[in-house]
């Protein structure tokens, strides 16, 4: 009984590479645990014992300093794949999360796509920081997706293999997502 | 993540780690908190391991905390010697987080300096592999807070050769997307 269920739980961040699962009934589970402690404390503070009244306190605040940290972690793990990587969630994570995360990587986007427009019309917060040498970039479609339109440049047609020249602005999301590469 | 802050999981991590620890007094319907201790409460004198957060909490109880093996006199001697060639890593992952934790806890300045001392020495030594492309093999033998630094060395040569190259303009695949990809070709 030392809060070995909040240690899984942090730990279990650290063991992936982006985010694991989350882990709703660990959490479940604790949350049941802090209640039965909260509950032993007081008994315990009207038996006058305040040793363990201290204990079992803090270990209530100890696990719950860890579900709060294992959440803002995974939060702040989705703000950063939003900057990165556009508005989507990449097919492979998706399982990943659960809903109200879900939910919170939507908001977060509109929020920042609002934030962006008030900034100025033409201007992405989450482009390149360096000014390009060229407006347009060669490119080499990766995998087939077809043919998408791009605001500038109209009707593409990305079937594997074919190199194209594209805007810079358009190219960068679609680079960063892995559908296409950059050459030269 | 500020580093030592409510949210860093590293932090919480290494607060995790065992410290032996001896109560001086009965501590009444304490006794869960001695795994191998069977009855309600904790007897005095009795000695267990308690995760160093909890530690800290003890010792309000009038509980005595002692230094796990990899600080006391004996394992000193071999981290003054040399502190490259020590692994580190096998006595804690966080070996550096444990022992600040543990010079402001148990008041100790000596431990204080020889952490300095050896982290100074590890640091030259790991700058070393930094510098040159070095075989990640020792990963396995660095604590948590010198895989960051590696980390983000290797991190900073990357980008400054990208630079020196002029190829800091090439847009690359987001790591998001790579790493996966890469896993699923290998099965």
């Amino acid at each position: 009984m030392h809060a070995e269920k909040s240690k899984k739980l942090v730990r279990e961040l650290k063991t992936s590479k982006w985010l694991p699962p989350y882990n709703v009934a660990l959490i479940s589970e604790i949350s049941q645990d802090m209640a039965s402690l909260y509950e032993k404390a007081v008994s315990d503070l009207e038996d006058r014992n305040t040793d363990s009244a201290l204990i079992k306190s803090s270990l209530v605040n100890r696990n719950k300093r860890c579900v709060l940290a294992y959440l803002n972690y995974r939060l702040t793990k989705l703000e950063c794949l939003r900057l990165e990587t556009g508005p989507n969630i990449p097919p492979h994570f998706s399982n990943q999360l659960n809903k109200d995360e879900m939910d919170y990587f939507k908001q977060y986007s509109a929020l920042l796509q609002d934030y962006s427009r008030k900034v100025s019309k033409s201007l992405d917060l989450t482009g390149d920081l360096q000014p390009p040498k060229d407006v347009f970039v060669e490119v080499r479609a990766t995998e087939d997706v077809g043919d998408i339109v791009l605001p500038e440049t109209g009707q593409v047609s990305l079937e594997k293999n074919t190199v194209h020249l594209l805007r810079r602005s358009e190219a960068a999301g679609l680079i960063r997502q892995g559908v296409l590469q950059h050459i030269n | 993540m500020i580093k030592g802050s409510y949210w860093d999981i590293d932090d919480i991590l290494a607060e995790e780690e065992p410290i032996p620890v001896k109560t001086t007094k009965e501590l009444k319907g304490l006794g869960f908190l001695d795994i191998t201790n069977k009855p309600l409460d904790l007897p005095a004198e009795s000695r267990f391991q308690a995760p160093l957060w909890l530690a800290a909490i003890l010792q309000r109880t009038e509980t005595d905390i002692e230094l796990p093996k990899y600080f006391r006199t004996s394992y000193r001697a071999s981290l003054e010697a040399d502190p490259s060639i020590v692994s580190l890593k096998a006595q804690s992952q966080y070996f550096f987080e444990v022992g600040t934790k543990l010079t402001e806890i148990a008041e100790d300045d000596d431990l204080k300096q020889l952490l300095l001392k050896v982290l100074m020495k590890r640091i030259k030594f790991l700058i070393g592999y930094i510098e040159n492309k070095s075989n990640p093999n020792i990963l396995k033998r660095l604590t948590e807070l010198e895989i960051s630094i590696y980390e983000k060395g290797r991190k900073t040569m990357i980008e400054l050769e990208d630079w020196r190259e002029r190829k800091y303009e090439k847009i690359r695949t987001s790591y998001l997307y790579t790493r996966p990809m890469r896993k699923m070709r290998l099965k």
